[in-house]
């Protein structure tokens, strides 16, 4: 009998923020079963929330230097899967800390443990190196999502949600999987995406390769929700709980670029054969398709999550045209990745707001439609101004970080001769004027039939109130997060 | 008269996955159906080891048992009603026939009076039916990989899925994702007891008369009507 191939047990510590917040997921839950009566719905929130931002903060401090492929080619482990662990975990930990106060979820220690565990499988999307494990990672963030999704229960809307969730995502996953099939068999049997880039080159592989392309970025446009793979997003966004949209419309889209921006740029490196043309190609028409459709389904909503849900099919196409320049510009490949995943970051922090303030008006005003925030600002003042912060940020409204975002964006489309495709972002952008400030023009100028001063829980207007001072901050002091976005980039292309 | 070891547990197996499969189509108890099936599929693994088609055997194990038959006990289990629920099926007939069918078409096929057909002269069938599968699908040259399988091909298998080089940390993902999958499903099949909707039912009021209560003394006045704080607190 052979023995084992020399083990390296250092290898590891390469995946040591998914161990901590598994080992910690699996103490609570334990702690949650054995202590007398369990531990209460309140401290439950905050030592996920806490061991979450810990982690965040041990994933800091364990920045690889160089990027290095670890546990048998599995994870690649940089710079750009620091940055979106960061994103992850801190969604993670925000939407744990929102969570506890929307009354109609009652979140048990197991809500609290499959966000965590979303997190994770997340951080291993983004970290995988091979087709096996890029597949398996978004199973296992997809099926925990599709749970948290359906979790309220005795809530129709919300059982609807989860099975609606399933069925589009068991058949868009299907179809990535055929394409990854394919892509494992024209290139004789290689799993790593350095290995079948290196495949690609055979002239005679073109159209396989390319059909490949194309089922694999079915299964990328249904977690991006980008158009046409979009159809999911309003009816899952309305029924899940606020809370689980916002985790929804943020991590998971972070990650679904995640994928998308590992996969494409080192299985099938733009520039390096014709089979990536297909791709690459395709990329300016989906940005165009996903930004319009996604804000002039937003302008005819009178629901507001359900105009968050098209708005966030909007953002997902202004992330969008970061990647096509990503992917048509050669020059500035680092600075447009660098902006994609800033605008990623702050996207998440202004959405989980947006729906955490949509949690409360849902639950103690009594429905999400634009008329529920009527007089706002004078039932909850601080939540009113939360929410404005939020909406002026998605709008890109000065000086709001939502807007350094989507300059930085646009500014490197126009840098690669992206002209006509920033000219119809720019458009999008006024028609979002309609709908973020019809929430804001809801808030501050209707009159609501009562004006009685609305219960706020604390946790959930601390956290509301501190990110959208961060919203401000941000914008002026995004100096060093640019920085470490760009740093990233650098990471993520030198391979 | 020889009677070979072999012969023996053939027919043991044989007798097993009959007597089950004959169990799982009679029985009215969906969860002893499910249970007996697995118990089908693993007999169906000894012939396979009899055979001398190790990987096949693994293969139906985990496939046929580990996967299979656990998602259909596991569905059963989870979906309330499904246990006591007594199936009925006005098919059965019909599907005995065709069962019956299938096995004399298996017989002549494999069987020892083996069934031959010339098709080489029948225009549809003969293209469907091919001796010579081609290498080459619609123009693309699939490559195969034809090197001899090791020896120790099952030992490599199951360590691949322990070596840290090879597969470790995709099959302890999918541990804990059947983990975290399964305490789900439960929290959300779970069916709950009247006290525990109504522990949380007097949970919610309590956390409601409080918050009004707050808002209160917060204003210092009474900023709601008595009469609507009232309703909510009964509520």
């Amino acid at each position: 009998m052979g023995g084992f191939t020399e083990v390296n047990l250092a290898e590891f510590l390469g995946i040591l923020p998914e161990i901590l917040v598994l080992l910690w997921a699996t103490l609570l839950l334990a702690l949650d079963l054995f202590l007398p009566g369990g531990i209460p719905r309140r401290s439950m929130s905050l030592l996920s929330a806490g061991g979450l931002l810990i982690v965040a903060l041990v994933t800091v401090l364990m920045r690889p230097a160089e990027p290095q492929v670890i546990l048998g080619g599995m994870v690649r482990n940089d710079l750009f899967l620091t940055v979106f662990r960061l994103i992850f975990l801190l969604a993670a930990a925000l939407t744990c800390l929102v969570s506890v106060d929307f009354r109609p979820l009652r979140a048990g220690s197991e809500y609290y443990v499959l966000v965590m565990f979303a997190a994770v499988a997340m951080s291993l999307m983004v970290g995988a190196d091979n087709i096996l494990m890029l597949y398996l990672a978004t199973e296992s963030a997809s099926f925990t999502l599709y749970l948290l999704a359906g979790v309220q229960r005795g809530d129709r809307l919300s059982a609807e949600a989860g099975l609606k969730y399933f069925v589009f995502g068991a058949v868009t996953s299907t179809t990535m999987l055929f394409g990854l099939s394919l892509f494992f068999g024209l290139s004789g049997g290689q799993l790593s995406y350095k290995a079948i880039a290196s495949a690609l080159s055979q002239p005679e592989l073109r159209l396989p390769f390319t059909l490949a392309a194309l089922l694999v970025l079915v299964g990328f446009a249904f977690k991006t929700s980008a158009v046409p793979f979009q159809f999911w997003a309003p009816d899952v966004y309305q029924g899940a709980p606020s809370p689980v949209a916002g985790f929804i419309s943020t991590a998971s889209k972070a990650a679904g670029f995640g994928i998308l921006l590992r996969f494409f740029f080192n299985a099938m490196p733009p520039g390096v054969s014709e089979a990536s043309l297909s791709w690459v190609w395709l990329m300016q028409p989906i940005a165009i398709l996903t930004m319009t459709v996604g804000s002039l389904l937003a302008v005819v909503q009178s629901n507001v999550k359900r105009m968050l849900a098209y708005s966030s099919v909007a953002q997902a196409g202004y992330v969008f045209v970061g990647v096509t320049a990503m992917a048509l510009g050669a020059l500035n490949r680092a600075e447009a990745l660098a902006a994609v995943i800033f605008y990623l970051a702050t996207y998440m922090l202004t959405n989980i707001v947006a729906f955490a303030v949509l949690g409360v008006v849902e639950q103690r005003v009594g429905g999400s439609d634009f008329q529920h925030f009527n007089g706002l600002a004078r039932r909850a003042p601080y939540l009113a101004l939360g929410m404005a912060a939020s909406m002026l940020s998605l709008l890109g409204a000065p000086p709001m970080v939502g807007f350094a975002a989507k300059v930085i964006i646009f500014r490197e489309a126009i840098g690669v001769d992206l002209v006509p495709l920033v000219a119809i972002g720019i458009v999008n952008v006024l028609i979002s004027v309609a709908y973020y400030l019809n929430v804001v023009r809801a808030m501050y100028v209707e009159r609501a039939e009562t004006e009685s001063p609305l219960f706020v829980p604390s946790t959930l207007g601390s956290v509301v109130m501190i990110v959208a001072v961060g919203l401000v901050v941000l914008t002026f002091a995004s100096e060093p997060f640019w920085g470490l976005a760009l740093e990233a980039a650098r990471a993520f292309l030198r391979s | 008269m020889g009677i070979t070891v072999q012969q023996v547990i053939f027919v043991c197996l044989a007798a097993i996955v009959l007597g089950a499969a004959l169990f799982v189509v009679t029985t009215r108890n969906l969860f002893r159906g499910a249970l007996m099936l697995a118990l089908a599929f693993l007999g169906v693994a000894g012939f396979y080891v009899l055979l001398d088609l190790g990987l096949f055997a693994v293969a139906q194990v985990m496939i046929y048992i580990g996967a299979i038959s656990i998602l259909i006990i596991f569905s059963v289990m989870l979906t309330c009603g499904m246990q006591a629920m007594i199936p009925r099926n006005a098919q059965a007939g019909g599907v005995a026939i065709l069962a019956a069918l299938l096995f004399v078409l298996l017989a002549l096929v494999f069987g020892p009076v083996r069934l031959t057909l010339d098709l080489t002269g029948v225009p549809l069938l003969s293209t469907l039916f091919r001796t010579e599968t081609p290498r080459v699908v619609g123009d693309v040259p699939w490559r195969y990989n034809t090197q001899a399988v090791a020896e120790t091909y099952i030992s490599d298998f199951g360590r691949a899925l322990v070596d840290i080089n090879q597969f470790l940390l995709p099959f302890l993902l999918i541990a804990f994702l059947v983990d975290v999958v399964l305490a789900g499903a439960i929290l959300i099949a779970r069916q709950r007891k009247p006290a525990e909707v109504l522990a949380e039912q007097q949970e919610i009021a309590a956390e409601e008369a409080a918050e009004a209560a707050a808002l209160r003394t917060a204003e210092g006045a009474p900023a709601m009507p008595s009469t609507a704080a009232a309703t909510v607190a009964d509520h």
